[in-house]
């Protein structure tokens, strides 16, 4: 085939690159082994193409029910849905790989219009391992990327649009069906006790992540002045090795130690009763208002020592002459703190209690060790929300205890709505975005 | 100690007539059925026949003895059969046989909680046995785990072992316990206000034992065979009513639904603070470890009953898997393993509550055997999936004093979907 090398061609190319992979570069650019290879790449989809149609088309139907063949044999909803998401990422990298043939057959044209002549293979191979090694350096990682972070977000993302939940709808006994937003609107239209628990557990993860991180900030900072202040080098290096112990016990353990002391007949209520401090039991882990400010405090006790070590560094990088310079303008210990040590400290700590909101929106242990399935609340039976659970509790009560999947899959999008713009702001103020190496 | 005998030997009459009626609501054991005592199958003995071997799947442990011993005996008695050990953790049998099952590399026999039979015969991974057997099993072992078994008037499995929660009282600090709900709140009341700090009866308020409320006048869950999917019961009149008594048993036992656990129930129970308190054969060990002076009675009947109430039982059954090729000398191994002189042999090994009475010289296990008279199996049918996350949040809420019929509605809906 020849090739006008007055650009007239164009189109011939674009056209046979577009019929089929590879075609353009076998044909007119006798480059047969790049040719080849998005050639086979093609065949194989060719050849698999009923497979991927069906798994597509599975992934819109979610199987039938027929509850008259042995359970093996039925149709499983949830594997079919992943499947088609899976396959929907296997599509869209070779929809990715027919535009790179298409854009490279252009290319290679226009080379051919400006030289004259046609790149011999051996040279495309050269310039594919100059140009295009980044590509192949970066498509494991890719791929990985693909298929274990986005195909089972995505997966979740979508179980929050079906009907997947117990008692009627489990596989592989029962098929899962699209619901659209129904889950949404049950969830956030105000007309049932859903609502009121999500309302209830959505501001609540708010203010614990809030109050959690304050309390741990401000207690840190604290002690971490206190030992400062202390200038009796061993009596600082003892208390601050006993101030970091809670911070290197495993949280599950030191939560459930917290948990047998604070019960209502426990060693603090028995203690506090013994000398006379108080005549009934506290409610610690019982009533609602009480156990939010228990899992507070437990929590202070468990995370101050992080930003004591946190604070004590950048205290430590503070300049010196600073003090001394305060110290001769009569500034007192408190003004010495109020208007250099905090906010010189905070604004350095800042990205990192930024980054322990977001980690206390997810804290797991801090709630669900402490408190157990307690304290009940009114609608606990139908939605399984206790009065202190966080989002991230709820969705395991949701998913382990009750199943209802496609709530949680609903509470889990509104976390990834809620955390989302704390990573990308994170993320924007890191020093190579800024300085745009990225 | 002469009430005491009077009440066990009260006890026993009835529960002789109990059986005695039962036995004749089967009617008519037919001439083929062999009398429960006799250890069945009579499968012909041919020395000449061709060997078999059957492969049977148990946990490790106590029970994989119990099958290599049982296996042997069964090997002495038709010696072409030879029994196999596999080892499948109970928990795991279900899932096991639904992949192996259809590949024909699955057990032959395999042993599963009676509440995955739903599941097994969904799948079709178990048959029904036959009438004559499934006759002789009926009349065999305890109604309850009879019942745990049925599934639309056939038989599906052999009930080897069960488990239920009776009332455990302390020696030291009652006498005989009543066997009224309002002897027991009678009784706590005095013995609360003679012992300040101290409780009368004790019980974890969880769902797993509060449901013995509900179960007046034959009100259970989900149906009398646990398998009624539209109506779960638990909001039913008599369920409501029940509950109000479990609210009012509150002034008895004024400790906040939080508090009362499961650990803090069998701790009061071990520091002797509490005279008698609702837990299982588990706890069997662990109190006799502490030197606890107790027995083992069944629980007390609910207002305006006069039998002990259904308490929950959970059932380990033997299943003959569907796929075997040699189904008649798999169930005959599964019937000669639930034939009382191996259930003795059993209950010497691993030291469980058997499906039926057996000789024992267990202290506390005739407790159990009379109160397994009137257990109910779990049901087993996938609303029962939601049933302890809404069921122990609603205990917990109407002990707080939350509305009653609001809390059950809850559960209801919880279990059922709307």
């Amino acid at each position: 085939m020849i090739l006008q090398n007055d650009g007239s061609s164009k189109s011939k190319v674009l056209i046979a690159s577009l019929l089929f992979m590879g075609l353009a570069h076998i044909l007119f650019f006798k480059q047969y082994l790049k040719g080849a290879f998005f050639a086979v790449i093609q065949v194989i989809m060719l050849i698999n193409l009923p497979g991927i149609l069906r798994t597509l088309y599975g992934m819109i139907t979610l199987g039938e029910p027929n509850p008259y063949v042995p359970v093996t044999q039925r149709d499983h909803s949830t594997f079919m849905l992943i499947e088609g998401v899976a396959m929907l990422a296997i599509v869209g990298l070779i929809l990715v790989l027919y535009y790179i043939s298409v854009k490279s057959a252009l290319k290679t044209y226009s080379d051919y219009c400006v030289t004259g002549r046609l790149t011999k293979n051996r040279d495309s191979i050269k310039e594919l391992f100059n140009s295009a090694f980044p590509v192949f350096g970066l498509a494991p990682s890719l791929l990985l990327v693909v298929f274990f972070i986005v195909v089972p977000l995505v997966f979740a993302a979508l179980v929050s649009f079906t009907n997947f939940s117990s008692p009627f709808n489990l596989p592989p006994g029962n098929t899962v069906d699209w619901v659209g937003l129904d889950n949404y609107i049950q969830l956030f239209s105000g007309e049932t006790l859903w609502t009121g628990a999500l309302v209830r557990v959505a501001f609540w993860t708010l203010a614990w992540a809030f109050f959690a991180t304050i309390t741990c900030y401000f207690g840190g900072m604290f002690m971490s002045v206190i030992l400062k202040d202390f200038h009796i080098k061993f009596v600082s290096f003892f208390f601050r090795l006993i101030f970091i112990l809670p911070y290197a016990i495993p949280a599950i353990i030191s939560m459930m130690v917290w948990r047998n002391l604070l019960h209502g007949f426990g060693p603090v209520n028995r203690t506090l009763i013994h000398f006379g401090l108080i005549e009934e039991t506290l409610p610690f882990l019982t009533s609602v208002t009480f156990v939010r400010f228990t899992v507070i405090l437990v929590n202070l006790w468990a995370g101050f020592p992080y930003f004591m070590l946190l604070t004590m560094g950048s205290m430590s990088a503070i300049n010196s002459e600073l003090y001394e310079a305060a110290r001769i303008d009569g500034a007192s210990k408190f003004n010495l703190f109020r208007y250099i040590t905090f906010p010189l400290v905070t604004f350095q700590i800042m990205p990192l209690i930024i980054m322990s909101f977001t980690h206390n929106v997810n804290n797991f242990g801090a709630i669900y060790f402490l408190t157990g399935g307690s304290p009940a609340v009114a609608d606990t039976p139908l939605t399984s929300a206790t009065g202190v659970d966080i989002l991230i509790t709820w969705i395991y009560r949701l998913t382990i205890d009750t199943r209802q999947y496609h709530f949680a899959a609903v509470l889990a999008v509104m976390i990834f709505v809620i955390l989302a713009p704390f990573a990308v702001f994170q993320f924007m103020r890191t020093k190579s975005f800024k300085e745009g190496e990225l | 100690m002469k009430k005491l005998f009077l009440v066990a030997f009260m006890l026993a009459a009835s529960l002789f007539i109990f059986g005695a009626c039962a036995n004749d609501g089967n009617g008519n054991a037919d001439a083929a059925v062999p009398a429960p005592g006799e250890p069945v199958p009579p499968l012909p003995v041919d020395p000449d026949a061709d060997p078999i071997v059957l492969r049977v799947s148990e946990s490790l442990g106590a029970t994989e003895d119990f099958i290599r011993a049982a296996g042997e005996a069964f090997t002495a008695r038709y010696p072409h059969i030879t029994i196999e050990f596999v080892n499948v953790e109970i928990g795991g049998a279900v899932g096991q046989i639904e992949v192996d099952g259809p590949l024909g590399i699955g057990p032959d026999v395999f042993v599963a909680p009676h509440d995955q039979m739903g599941a097994l015969i969904a799948g079709g991974h178990i048959l029904p046995a036959a009438p004559a057997v499934a006759d002789w099993v009926r009349n065999l072992v305890f109604e309850s785990a009879a019942a745990a078994v049925t599934f639309d008037g056939l038989v599906y499995g052999f009930p080897i072992a069960m488990e239920t929660y009776a009332l455990f009282y302390n020696r030291d600090l009652i006498d005989t316990p009543p066997t009224t709900f309002e002897g027991v709140v009678e009784f706590s009341r005095e013995f609360n206000a003679a012992n300040p700090g101290m409780h009368g009866f004790i019980m974890d308020i969880g769902a797993y034992y509060s449901i013995i409320f509900t179960t007046a006048d034959g009100n259970r869950l989900f149906g009398p065979y646990g398998t009624d999917r539209q109506n779960s019961n638990i909001n039913s009149t008599a369920s409501v009513r029940g509950m109000e008594f479990f609210q009012s048993l509150r002034e008895i036992l004024d400790v906040d639904a939080g508090d009362l656990t499961t650990a803090f129930a069998d701790a009061s129970f071990i520091a002797g603070q509490a005279a008698m308190h609702m837990t299982g054969p588990w706890n069997i060990a662990p109190f006799t470890d502490y030197d606890i002076n107790f027995g083992v009675t069944t629980l007390p009947s609910l207002p305006g009953q006069t039998t002990p109430p259904a308490s929950f039982a959970g059932v380990r059954t033997v299943f003959v898997s569907a796929f075997t090729e040699h189904f008649e000398e798999a169930s005959a191994f599964a019937q000669f393993l639930i034939s009382p002189e191996i259930q003795q042999l059993r209950y010497q090994l691993t030291g469980a509550i058997p499906s039926t009475t057996v000789p024992t010289d267990n202290e506390h296990f005739p407790g159990f055997f009379r109160q397994l008279e009137y257990a109910f199996p779990m049901p087993s049918i996938p609303e029962m999936g939601a049933y302890w996350a809404a069921m122990n949040a609603a205990s917990a809420n109407i002990w707080n004093g939350m509305n009653i019929q609001e809390q059950l509605d809850m559960a209801n809906s919880a279990m059922i979907g709307n």
